[in-house]
């Protein structure tokens, strides 16, 4: 018998207009000890998945039609109050947001005891032993200490821990872990994998791991169940899955991951090889951009009339060249310093020391009109979609306002012209300019903001993490065209990320970050394949393969 | 010409501000992403309903706005002499019950005095007894045993005539609309009563006929009677609810047209611009709303008193000066009550300044003035217009308390406030003089629940985030 | 942290000396003395020599800013600011119009605002909170939703209505307790019960409706599903973890009132003849005895400040994100 047997599962979400099925149908099982893997992208609902079956739906969905057995009961039959006392005891759950999901005003030690207490009688004192044991079990380093704290005193990583120590609070049968380690740095990803692992042969629990990443669910799962749009279009083992995924669905999301060996194939596809080279020739003239001992300090303001103390050291001392069209991946992970080095050279931010040349001119010792005037080849792509198109302008006004601040095009039919060549460039239908930016996808919105950096024809774009929040199949088709683009108008890219996979993908070279400096730099496979620093190396170890 | 037009100077400025509501309107329609929450609002039972109700209280203000200096007497040929009283177009649809004085107290829809008076009865002896009234239920010869059967009479002619203009109105529309769409009338009709239809038709039309049905009878009764009584001075008291719908609705919006562009402008440059600018405007507004709002107001308007008794030649007429205070009063309400938005408009920028639109803006070198008309002001006006909506309701109840403790608009005004003021002494009386006190609480309890739930409503559809924080 | 706290504190002195400027420039300023001295004597056969009078027995003969006939430090305190504005900052209020000290009225007056706002703050907000968690456990019924319209229609009822109506009511229809008035000691209590009723009810509407906003907002959060997971019941949920978040911004919304509980409610001790801050404040309107106003402004604006500087010091003391940062 299965721990967990899903049959038939159907979830409806009532909305304004009608209400939407968005999990229709679906039914899975996991074994005790076993990991499988619920795998889709945004919005295919797998989250709502999970909910269901914890019976933690928000008040606008419900579960419409299927069963849930859980060790041979059928939780979609049992009162609430019954319920109460499966989950915890049974069924417990691990969400995406460490920090959202443990409450602010309690410390680690109510929170965890509480759980231990629910379900099963215990004094207070031997509670919060079992507390401590549990959070030493998750690694945590100073348990006794750690107990009384309150979660914004942790680290990301450790408010996971502290998320899994409390679900294990009453050895659950089977954990539900919900995108546990989207929010962590690559390192801290890997280990909260493998103290999930350790933990789940240690219980015998089952696991039902939901994520985005096949990368992960290689690592972790022994099943894998696909979803797509509310529908589980594939389900099998993880060897078999890799090996030949068999829906047309779960090839594209395989092949829509950035690799080494899928630029190889590209470049050769497209002979883009030589097209390069010649490039390359006109390097010998001198980089693009030089960057020399760059340094951005914000400071810390303290005491009772707030005198700077001290500062905190952003970005510490980076220097790199970068030649024409060719793209630069500045790597590292979250607070390292890479966006704000992005953001000091388009002079959104002033730096503190060091210089920044461009086209063989100090951008810091430009007064304003110079410095307009050089905007035109410098511009910068966002992470956001949603947050980096002004949700009140029309596309065709969000285009053309950058002609017209930096006067690129004299008059109002050239820049429409423009603006219609630009949209054809980056693939959208030219009746968008006549639309607002709500009424396109993330990664449509991408493009848009790719084609208001295009307007100006600059010479360097710096890409500020453009695909992160973006779907995996949707990151591969902005990609490309960002490929596409710099064979096309030959511009270099400043490409700034957190993703290992990316960067091997589209970067000629790479430049490693940690701390406010840059550890590492060199060619992309020099890099990537044998790493000198420690950190690199260890970044690298992090990164799950497939 | 048998009047000559005047404008007060809040006349001027409440035309001034319909024209911009209207233009606002216009704008709103032609961009699909501003008109969007507002089509939400409107197909909200609740939404048209009180914007409907809203809306006839504002031509309500509207009609008492258009004054005039009626004419008396013809002096030559070609001169006329006009009053220096100024009237309004609603004094017009109203006169029967403006001019129609009684002695003093009636009940509502009496034929008799409140108080006793000696007088003569048939037997030409001297007695105390209850006076009929000058003018309500004059027509009646046994007012005690025709009174009831009169006003049922009065009441069931109207309500036809009511609904027959009502039926004449809708039908029209419909016939037009139908013959647009080109659908069949009984369709539509079909779809209005089952509530099928996209925006509430059915309760506006059932909100509509309320309405009618209303004014037609209270006007009907009101040329035969009384129908909230009069006042110690004889005065019909729906008359002065009636007029007080004015100094309600100025006080409201007018006071908005003074916090906004104080508001809007501080917490834009505050928001935006930061450092000693900032530091100066939050010095401005804390300072301003440490100081208590009564109390501001009070010495405010105490000073205006000193000045008015100073200089009291300076104005033409009564009208003229209470109309003043009117406008200052809404100064002052203005200057105490644009901190509040401010701070939101700050936090609001703060936030905004980091947005990445804004940032690709300056890294086109757009210039700060653009961004801030261009990128800011567009993506925080939901905000304004929240606040605004929530704040009218407010503004009404405090013309109330301020005008209970006569620092509110001048005591010759007809306002709700000035109305409880008065009738609040006659509390005490045996039998208890109750509808003056009702009439405002009717008056005033209608327009501000509306208002509030209207603004409940567009708070929904502008953005549900907003939390009110109070103070 | 401390710093902090320091910092708010000395921001106050800047504000403090801008409120007197703006009473100073007020009441002094925009109208002179002699449009006072106007006011109150009639504008009608008052001679010069009568202003003069007037204005000399209340001080307000000197003039504004610096005193010419004066030498040395007495050209500046023999001046209306400094023995009108100045001296308020050390609380000195000097007497009003009428010839009262006005320090000594406040410091009898307080004390039955006090006993009147604080059982009205306590008990109000434990109705209020109670009101508001029960209609957030039934959210998204009927009962919420009426609820909700309840509360919107009680906020639209103008606060003059609950005075009139709830006199008329209980007092005077069914003759519980006396409509008004006020007493010393333990026999002020049966005075007290109306107008703390009222208060009460008064403010149910907007109180409840906005905790009510703040619990529904706790209540979607990422850690009430936690709480939830863990299997705790809806209770638990509500009242450890729910109202201890909600708590934050409810209790520190309080503070910032407290020290202006001094000043009583304007209305409610006018209409109930209570001899507190409040009646004494609109008696002063009333009579335009502009110097007890003026003490009143700067009072109050005081009160505020200090209600600033609790509040920020009360959101260190709850809020353990901020208490250790």
């Amino acid at each position: 018998m299965s721990l967990l047997q899903v049959n038939a599962l159907s979830t409806v979400i009532r909305g304004r207009a009608e209400d939407a099925l968005v999990v229709r149908d679906i039914s899975f099982n996991v074994q005790r000890g076993e990991t499988l893997a619920l795998v889709g992208e945004s919005g295919s609902g797998k989250s709502i998945t999970a909910l269901s079956i914890a019976r933690l739906l928000p008040p606008a969905a419900h579960v419409s039609a299927g069963e849930i057995i859980l060790s041979g009961h059928d939780l979609m039959q049992i009162s609430e109050r019954e319920m109460r006392d499966v989950r915890g005891s049974k069924i417990a759950m691990i969400f995406q947001e460490p920090m959202n999901s443990l409450n602010p005003v309690l410390t680690i030690g109510d929170q965890i005891s509480e759980a231990v207490r629910r379900h099963q009688t215990m004094k207070r004192s031997a509670a919060r032993q079992q507390s401590i044991d549990l959070l030493a079990a998750v690694g945590l380093p100073a348990p006794r200490r750690n107990i009384d704290e309150y979660p914004h005193q942790l680290s990301g990583g450790m408010r996971q821990r502290v998320m899994i120590a409390m679900a294990l609070a009453a050895q659950p049968d089977l954990l539900i872990a919900d995108e546990p380690t989207t929010a962590l740095d690559v390192t801290i990803q890997a280990q909260v994998l493998e103290l999930l692992k350790d933990l789940q042969s240690q219980f015998n629990m089952g696991l039902l791991f939901i994520t985005h990443d096949l990368a992960v669910v290689k690592q972790t799962a022994d099943r894998i169940a696909v979803m797509h749009q509310g529908e589980l279009v594939e389900q099998g083992s993880s060897e078999a899955f890799f090996a030949a995924p068999k829906h047309a669905y779960s090839r594209t999301l395989l092949g829509a991951i950035p690799t080494a060996q899928k630029r190889q194939q590209r470049d050769h596809e497209q002979g883009l090889e030589q097209s390069k080279g010649v490039i390359a020739n006109n390097a010998a003239v001198g980089p693009l951009l030089s960057v020399r001992n760059l340094q951005v300090h914000f400071p810390i303001r303290a005491g009772v009339f707030r005198r700077t103390v001290d500062y905190v050291r952003a970005v510490d001392d980076v220097s790199f060249d970068l030649h024409a069209a060719k793209t630069l991946a500045l790597v590292g992970e979250s607070g390292c310093g890479k966006t704000t080095v992005g953001k000091a050279i388009v002079q959104l931010l002033k730096s503190n020391q060091g210089s920044v040349q461009f086209q063989q001119r100090d951008l810091q010792s430009l007064n304003n009109e110079d410095l307009r005037k050089t905007r035109r080849d410098l511009q910068i792509v966002f992470q956001d979609p949603y947050s980096s198109l002004n949700p009140r302008m029309l596309v065709g006004d969000i285009l053309e306002e950058g002609m017209t601040a930096l006067a690129v095009l004299k008059t109002a039919q050239d820049r429409q012209r423009k603006i219609k060549l630009l949209l054809d460039q980056v693939g959208l239908p030219t009746d968008s300019l006549l639309r607002y930016p709500h009424e396109f996808s993330g990664g449509q919105r991408q493009r848009i903001s790719i084609a208001r950096a295009l307007a100006v024809e600059p010479k360097l774009i710096v890409c500020d993490e453009p695909t992160s929040a973006l779907d995996v199949s949707v990151q591969a088709q902005v990609l490309n065209l960002l490929i596409d683009l710099q064979a096309e108008l030959g511009m270099s890219y400043l490409f700034i990320t957190h993703d290992m996979a990316v960067v091997s993908y589209l970067a000629d070279e790479v430049a490693v970050m940690h701390q406010g400096r840059i550890v590492e730099q060199g060619p992309t496979e020099q890099i990537l394949l044998e790493p000198q620093h420690h950190y690199t190396q260890s970044l690298l170890a992090a990164v799950p393969s497939l | 010409m048998s009047m000559q037009p005047t404008f007060l100077i809040t006349d001027l400025l409440f035309f001034g501000l319909t024209l911009g509501l209207i233009s606002f309107v216009f704008v709103v329609r032609k961009r699909p992403h501003l008109s969007r929450p507002w089509s939400q609002v409107l197909k909200s039972t609740t939404g048209s309903v009180s914007l409907m109700i809203l809306l006839f209280y504002y031509a309500i203000a509207l009609i008492d706005s258009v004054h005039f200096h009626p004419r008396v007497a013809q002096a030559t040929e070609s001169q006329y002499q006009y009053s220096s009283e100024v009237h309004s177009l609603l004094d017009v649809l109203m006169t029967p019950m403006r001019s129609r004085m009684e002695k003093t107290f009636s009940a509502p829809l009496a034929t008799h005095s409140f108080a006793k008076e000696m007088m003569q009865n048939e037997s030409g002896q001297m007695q105390r007894d209850y006076p009929r009234l000058n003018y309500a239920g004059a027509h009646l010869t046994q007012p005690e045993d025709e009174k009831v059967a009169d006003i049922i009479s009065i009441s069931l002619i109207a309500s036809a005539r009511a609904l027959s203009y009502w039926a004449l109105i809708w039908l029209s529309i419909l016939w037009l609309y139908s013959r647009r769409q080109q659908r069949s009338l009984t369709l539509i009709f079909k779809q209005i009563l089952k509530a099928q239809t996209a925006y509430p038709l059915r309760a506006i039309a059932f909100t509509s006929a309320l309405l009618m049905l209303l004014t037609v009878i209270s006007m009907q009764l009101g040329q035969h009677y009384h129908l909230f009584g009069t006042d110690k001075v004889g005065q019909d008291v729906f008359y002065q609810a009636v007029k007080s719908v004015r100094t309600g609705i100025l006080i409201g919006v007018l006071t908005t047209l003074i916090t906004l562009p104080l508001a809007i402008l501080l917490g834009a440059l505050a928001g935006f611009f930061r450092g000693w600018l900032d530091d100066l405007i939050q010095y401005i507004y804390t300072t301003l709303n440490s100081i208590p709002h009564v109390l501001l107001i009070a010495a405010a308007v105490l000073l205006l008193q000193v000045y008015m008794s100073g200089h009291a030649d300076d104005f033409d007429s009564l009208t003229e000066r209470a109309d003043l205070r009117l406008l200052f009063l809404c100064l002052i309400l203005g200057i105490t009550s644009w901190t509040g938005l401010c701070r939101l408009l700050r936090a609001e920028t703060f936030k905004l300044r980091e947005m990445e639109y804004i940032q690709a803006a300056e890294a086109f070198g757009v210039s700060k003035f653009k961004i801030l008309m261009r990128h800011v002001m567009p993506n925080f006006m939901h905000i304004v217009i929240i606040s605004v909506v929530l704040d009218f309701s407010g503004l009404v109840l405090a013309e109330a308390v301020l005008s209970y403790i006569n620092i509110g608009v001048d005591p010759s005004m007809n306002s709700w406030g000035n109305m409880i003021n008065q009738a609040r002494l006659e509390m005490a009386r045996d039998p208890v003089v109750w509808w003056s006190l009702s009439a405002a609480f009717i008056f005033m309890f209608t327009l501000v629940l509306f208002a509030n739930l209207f603004a409940d409503v567009v708070r929904d559809a502008l953005d549900p985030r907003i939390v009110r924080g109070e103070r | 942290m401390s710093a902090y706290i320091i910092r708010r504190m000395l921001y106050a002195i800047p504000i403090l000396i801008g409120i007197n400027l703006i009473t100073f420039i007020l009441f002094f300023v925009v109208n002179s003395p002699d449009d006072m001295a106007l006011m109150q004597l009639g504008s009608k056969h008052t001679t010069e020599l009568q202003i003069e009078d007037w204005k000399r027995e209340r001080g307000y003969h000197l003039p504004l800013l610096y005193n010419t006939e004066q030498s040395g430090l007495g050209a500046v305190t023999e001046t209306i600011f400094y023995q009108k504005s100045a001296k308020l900052f050390v609380f000195d209020f000097g007497s009003s119009d009428s010839g009262r000290d006005i320090g000594y009225d406040i410091s009898q007056r307080m004390w039955p605002s006090l006993a009147l706002a604080i059982p009205t703050l306590l008990v109000g907000l434990l109705v209020t909170i109670t009101l508001a968690l029960t209609i957030a456990f039934f959210r998204g019924t009927y009962i919420d939703y009426w609820a909700v319209i309840i509360c919107v229609a009680l906020i639209s009822i103008s606060s003059l209505f609950y005075i009139i109506g709830g006199q008329f009511l209980i007092g005077k229809l069914l003759k519980i307790v006396p409509i008004s008035g006020f007493d010393t000691g333990l026999h002020a209590l049966k005075f007290m019960i109306l107008p703390v009723l009222i208060g009460i009810v008064g403010g149910i509407g907007s109180n409840t409706r906005w905790y009510r906003t703040i619990f529904l907002e706790e209540i979607n959060k990422d850690y009430v599903r936690t709480a939830r997971s863990k299997g705790l019941s809806e209770q638990v949920v509500l009242f450890k973890h729910v109202l201890r978040n909600a708590l934050i911004p409810i209790l520190t919304g309080v503070v910032v009132v407290l020290p202006l509980l001094f000043m009583g409610s304007l209305l409610t001790e006018n209409f109930f003849g209570i001899p507190g801050l409040g009646s004494y404040t609109i008696d002063a309107i009333n009579r335009q005895d502009f110097a007890i106003v003026r003490a009143m402004v700067f009072l109050g604006s005081v009160l505020y400040i200090i209600g600033l500087v609790l509040t920020d010091i009360s959101y260190t003391l709850v809020d353990p994100r901020i208490r250790l940062s």
